[in-house]
């Protein structure tokens, strides 16, 4: 499997700045998804004023979904998902309860600035579906079907990625995301079928045509 | 019962100059009334995302896009053309009612007759 991986943390520019879109249209041209991933940083600037906690607790619960979500929010203003309609994006380790949260204050802000942000033809979280978002570490609600609900909110079906992160310490077994109790149809999906799509591979990881 | 539709006599063509716009009343229905370079537009007066006073704010102004076919740069368009809800914002393209926003939303339009110099709105 190959894609381009966009470290995410400490960024001065966030991704969405014009000044990568080289990049951007490179992973394009030869159908290369994008895979985000921010890691815990200290740094004074957002999202990353992370110096103010006294414990990894708080650093870990903000240093990656923050970072995923100020990359994300910046990518979506500058228009990438419309300026590189065929361009993959997915994200990982940042869990996956954040996304309709996002999708939501996103389309809250459209409302009322859509003229800052002119490259959108729809609302904003119309371009969050249509990333791939990874599991790891997935939330684990006292009722895992909580987390069917939260994949029913942002349409995830067909965008959500198992991942396990191992061999690192806060790795998921596959387990875990097996209990909740998803349809076997998505069950199948999550656990490959979206995965293949994703990297535009076949089951045997063999790359399958340039799009 | 007819379901003829009926004219209704909103003023003289002096009280709505080009370039402006008002909001009269007809029965219980407020109509936002726009002269848009000598044609004449309504509007519902409520925009559909919170029931804002849509067509009493500022006079149309243009808006910003940006299309693929001009470098994706910020371009100014329909001067003129576009109303923005005094609430929140929502921008709408007056001589269609589309919502600039959400391409599934387009407002109705009344239709504004002029009848020698009288404005008349047939509902």
């Amino acid at each position: 499997m190959v894609g381009v991986f966009l470290p995410c943390a400490g960024l001065e520019r966030l991704w969405g700045h014009r000044q990568y879109d080289p990049i951007f249209e490179a992973a394009q041209a030869v159908d290369l998804p994008l895979l985000m991933h921010s890691v815990t940083v200290i740094h004074p600037v957002f999202p990353f004023n992370t110096q103010g906690f006294e414990t990894e607790f708080g650093r870990h619960i903000c240093s990656h979904t923050f970072s995923i979500m100020a990359n994300l929010v910046h990518m979506i203003t500058t228009g990438v998902p419309v300026r590189y309609p065929d361009l993959r994006i997915a994200v990982t380790e940042a869990g996956i309860s954040w996304v309709p949260f996002l999708m939501h204050k996103m389309d809250k802000e459209y409302i009322e600035r859509r003229r800052e942000v002119p490259f959108l033809e729809d609302k904003p979280s119309t371009y969050l579906k249509q990333m791939y978002f990874a599991t790891q570490p997935v939330e684990e609600p006292e009722n895992l079907s909580d987390l069917v609900t939260m994949l029913d909110l942002y349409d995830g079906e067909d965008n959500t990625i198992f991942a396990s992160d191992w061999p690192h310490h806060d790795f998921d077994h596959p387990s875990k995301v097996h209990q909740i109790p998803f349809t076997n149809e998505v069950r199948r999906k999550i656990f490959g079928e979206n995965a293949l799509r994703l990297f535009n591979i076949d089951a045997g990881g063999n790359r399958l045509g340039v799009r | 019962m007819s379901s003829e539709r009926k004219e209704h006599v909103l003023g003289d063509l002096s009280d709505f100059p080009v370039g402006t716009h008002r909001v009269v009343k007809v029965g219980r229905r407020e109509i936002g009334v726009f002269n848009i370079g000598g044609k004449l537009y309504g509007l519902p007066n409520v925009c559909p995302h919170q029931t804002g006073p849509l067509c009493e704010g500022k006079p149309p102004l243009g808006t910003l896009v940006a299309r693929g076919q001009n470098d994706w740069k910020f371009e100014w368009v329909n001067e003129g053309e576009i109303v923005a809800c005094p609430w929140h914002g929502l921008e709408y393209h007056v001589p269609t009612g589309r919502c600039l926003a959400y391409p599934n939303i387009t407002l109705r339009s009344y239709e504004v007759l002029l009848d020698g110099d009288i404005v008349k709105v047939r509902l």
